[in-house]
């Protein structure tokens, strides 16, 4: 597989995995510190940083995924719609042709 | 005379949500490929940059904390953010996925208009023929065989016929 193009065409996939391994790695990383320290005093700064901002970071890759879910299904429907106006407007007579063809057979 | 181009009826289509949704498209022409307006996304950003800004706030405030209770209270700021964030995400999925519902059901508007029905809808106007002095259902028996054509109900009494007694039309 080309990644390159891969990360080219799928921009946002991409950018929600690398986010994705960043929260994962800032998780870990306040985990640590959690486990390294002793007093709650020190252990609630990594809480707040390690932890919060990794499921921070998580929760914007699984947005920019879902995203690009939707946009490609917005794309597909894009699609379809436009074959189905230019089969239709294939049907529309042109001035002075009289009744013409009509997709489906229904004047629109 | 001849006859005028029909001009397609405006129906709900992805274009036109996409036309509605993105108004005021910065790129212009077909670029606009998300369900999403430039100000949703604006909005999206500003949110989480608002929410990433109340998680450092926490975290820095926590850090510089000697009590416990004190940290809590700017943990509480932190988890705030981290609200901030996840609603402004969801919200944004949820707008989303609204859109691509609408467009899904402006398309199979759309085609159910362009696709003709595999089951034409049956007549069931009373029928009667030439020198029938009744009307009938079209499924009668005493109609069977003969060459009738429907009309409305009124415009059968109205040439003076009568219902037939056995279909009851």
């Amino acid at each position: 597989m080309d990644v390159k193009r891969w990360v080219r065409h799928q921009w946002d996939r991409a950018a929600a995995v690398v986010i994705a391994c960043g929260g994962l790695v800032v998780l870990g990383v306040g985990l640590a510190g959690v486990n390294r320290a002793h007093l709650a005093t020190q252990q609630i700064p990594y809480l707040a940083s390690g932890g919060l901002l990794g499921l921070f970071l998580l929760g914007i890759a699984a947005t920019l995924w879902l995203s690009a879910d939707l946009r490609d299904e917005w794309r597909k429907l894009d699609e379809i719609h436009r074959d189905l106006r230019a089969a239709r407007d294939e049907g529309v007579p042109a001035a002075g042709d009289g009744p013409g063809r009509s997709v489906g057979g229904r004047r629109r | 005379m001849s006859p005028t181009p029909t001009t397609p009826t405006p129906t709900l289509s992805p274009q036109l949500l996409r036309d509605r949704w993105w108004p005021r498209n910065p790129i212009g022409g077909s670029a606009s490929v998300a369900p999403w307006s430039p100000e949703g996304l604006a909005r999206l950003v500003l949110t989480n940059g608002a929410g990433l800004v109340l998680l450092a706030l926490g975290w820095y405030q926590a850090s510089g904390q000697v009590t416990v209770r004190g940290q809590l209270t700017w943990l509480n700021v932190s988890l705030a953010g981290l609200g901030v964030g996840g609603i402004a995400n969801g919200a944004w999925l949820l707008r989303g996925r609204q859109a691509v519902g609408m467009a899904r059901a402006a398309l199979f508007q759309d085609r159910s208009d362009a696709t003709p029905s595999p089951h034409p809808v049956p007549d069931d106007r009373p029928v009667t023929g030439p020198g029938m002095t009744r009307f009938h259902r079209a499924a009668c028996p005493l109609a069977a065989g003969k060459v009738v054509s429907p009309a409305r109900r009124a415009e059968h009494e109205r040439r003076g016929l009568v219902p037939c007694e056995v279909c009851d039309p």
